[in-house]
């Protein structure tokens, strides 16, 4: 008996009890179920959206081999091998990570059994089995899961292996917002490529707000990136985000980003995991002095000042939720002259009356008037 | 930079070209011809118009986007708008030799320069941690994108004219080609996939470039 398919998204149209709409890139069009299939051979990854499921989440396979019109039982369980505990302290820390590694990235999840019905053949029709996986809860987390099951059948009363199958899955906490869709433009359903680097900088949130920190902090500290005041990531002619460029930068050398990039990076990425932000510009500015994008805050030539025509950053929502986040830099929230003080600023009060808000730790001169709209560019 | 200030500049150039009659049509930012000393690190197909390619220099890096318009005159409005996505108030001329327009970064910001060139809008960045002086591969860059080739060979260009211009397709070309439209004195402009000639000659010259390829021309005249 063998597995034959596997299917996540079964309805396309809903994510309450299974998986969202993805595509592999801005190319590849809609990853269409099965996710797995034994021949041709597909292998193409899924994501869940958790705060959207409300109730038991199923997925559908296929079976061929088996008991010619007769029913047996399948089920599903983890195929890896816990870690075994060693002696030592050494061996301890070890397992421990270990345990914890395969908690966060692995399987932790099993298909309950489930009567399959073969026919004349000896193959089964599409079935549908309950998935019971703890990430999928209202205490699950973003992730990235490698997930490998091994299939078995009940045959009187002993589990039988006969099968092993293999997935990525990703976990998001809400619904893609804008720019991603669910149905439409294929090149704005939530690309794997873009699931893979969020879910990478945004690991273990359960919140929004932790999520939108997360990504902030991802796109303020990589290690190559170096500010520089032109837009290098936008499609001016369609005013269209350059994602696919950015996470190519990522993954190569050294590059350059300015406010408008930062913005689009922690918006796009953020809103694929569940977030509401959108980028939004004020100006003209002389800011005070403050860390420059991936600035070491021990070294004095990374706390710069700059007259800027405008800056862009996140907000919540829109300009009234006067709540934002900037990948850009790090404000100097010091009091004491010739000290710095950097925090990035995450979910932080834009203009009030205190002198701690983001207005007044940035701006030195300058209106800082708001250049609305806001906007949450598509992804190109 | 704000957009006020931009079109002070640029409008007057809008309005009075110096040369108007050069197209660039498929041209993508690593075929340049004479690429700065250093390694191809990345070709990156932005759009179907935009291409940006990344060189590592012995020391630094340099980073070069090019954006393709119908025209000139739409160029010159993208280089506006690429300003106005520029954070620093003012971003000062550079050299009167580059370009039909060209704007520098100043001292205290990473080298760039943006300039126009035919239909291309061009971006040339010092993109790494250490800064590169950009301006000698703008300058370099502008004069081939301006020359006409040494050598080149009949018979490799199918011409369609028509009264208003005409369509040019390579018989061979590979994903780096690109053609190259001369009309001195002329106003050339895309629609579509076809030259339009608003006044000027009567003959338009074509080039078929690409890298490792032979050249080959064409000369296009306007059906009476």
């Amino acid at each position: 008996m063998q597995l034959e398919e596997v299917h996540f998204n079964h309805s396309p149209g809903t994510a309450t009890g299974d998986a969202i709409t993805i595509c592999r890139d801005k190319l590849s069009g809609a990853i269409v179920a099965p996710e797995w299939k034994r021949s041709p051979v597909k292998r193409e990854p899924a994501a869940y959206a958790r705060d959207a499921i409300t109730g038991p989440v199923t997925i559908k396979a296929k079976f061929s081999g088996g008991p010619k019109n007769a029913t047996r039982n399948v089920r599903a369980i983890d195929a890896t091998t816990p870690p075994a505990q060693k002696q030592g302290c050494a061996g301890f820390i070890t397992w421990l990570i270990e345990t914890l590694v395969r908690a966060i990235f692995g399987t932790n999840s099993e298909v309950v059994s489930t009567p399959v019905t073969f026919n004349g053949s000896g193959n089964s029709g599409l079935t549908s089995f309950q998935l019971n996986a703890p990430w999928l809860t209202s205490s699950g987390y973003v992730s990235k899961r490698n997930v490998v099951w091994r299939w078995q059948y009940d045959q009187n009363g002993t589990w039988t292996d006969f099968d092993t199958s293999d997935h990525t899955v990703y976990v998001s906490l809400g619904m893609p917002n804008a720019p991603w869709v669910q149905s439409g433009d294929a090149s704005q359903l939530p690309w794997a490529t873009a699931l893979d680097q969020a879910c990478s900088w945004a690991v273990l949130a359960q919140t929004a707000d932790d999520v939108a920190a997360r990504i902030t902090r991802g796109v303020n500290q990589v290690p190559n990136v170096t500010y520089t005041p032109s837009t290098l990531f936008v499609d001016f002619a369609t005013d269209s985000y350059e994602l696919q460029a950015y996470l190519s930068a990522l993954a190569g050398g050294a590059f350059q980003m300015n406010c408008t990039d930062c913005a689009d990076a922690v918006t796009t990425l953020s809103n694929l995991l569940g977030c509401t932000l959108a980028e939004g510009q004020f100006g003209p500015l002389n800011t005070k002095t403050f860390l420059t994008l991936s600035g070491d805050p021990s070294i004095p030539g990374d706390w710069v000042s700059w007259n800027w025509g405008y800056h862009e950053i996140c907000w919540q929502n829109d300009y009234a939720s006067n709540t934002v986040w900037d990948g850009c830099l790090q404000l100097d929230m010091s009091n004491v002259p010739g000290t710095h003080v950097a925090q990035l600023p995450v979910k932080m009060a834009f203009d009030t009356v205190s002198p701690d808000d983001y207005k007044s730790r940035l701006i030195a001169s300058g209106s800082g008037a708001l250049k609305p709209p806001v906007r949450r560019r598509p992804v190109v | 930079m704000l957009r006020d200030e931009s079109n002070k500049a640029i409008e007057p150039v809008i309005a009075n070209p110096k040369n108007a009659g050069l197209l660039i049509i498929g041209f993508k930012a690593w075929a340049a011809p004479q690429p700065p000393e250093g390694a191809l690190q990345a070709r990156e197909p932005l759009s179907t118009r935009r291409s940006r390619a990344v060189w590592d220099l012995q020391r630094g890096r340099v980073a070069l986007t090019v954006s393709e318009y119908s025209s000139l005159r739409e160029a010159l409005t993208g280089l506006g708008v690429e300003l106005e996505y520029n954070q620093l108030l003012e971003v000062p001329r550079g050299p009167e030799d580059l370009g039909e327009i060209s704007f520098v970064h100043p001292r205290e910001a990473p080298p760039a320069a943006f300039f126009v060139r035919g239909n291309l809008l061009l971006a040339v960045h010092s993109f790494g941690r250490e800064s590169v002086d950009v301006l000698p591969f703008a300058r370099q860059l502008d004069a081939d994108l301006q020359s006409r080739p040494s050598e080149a060979r009949d018979g490799g260009i199918d011409l369609d004219v028509d009264d208003r211009g005409f369509r040019a397709v390579p018989k061979w070309r590979g994903a780096d080609g690109y053609l190259k439209v001369f009309a001195p004195g002329a106003e050339l402009y895309l629609e579509g996939d076809a030259v339009r000639v608003s006044a000027g000659p009567e003959e338009v010259v074509v080039y078929s470039l690409e890298p490792g390829r032979e050249t080959y021309v064409a000369l296009a005249k306007r059906k009476p």
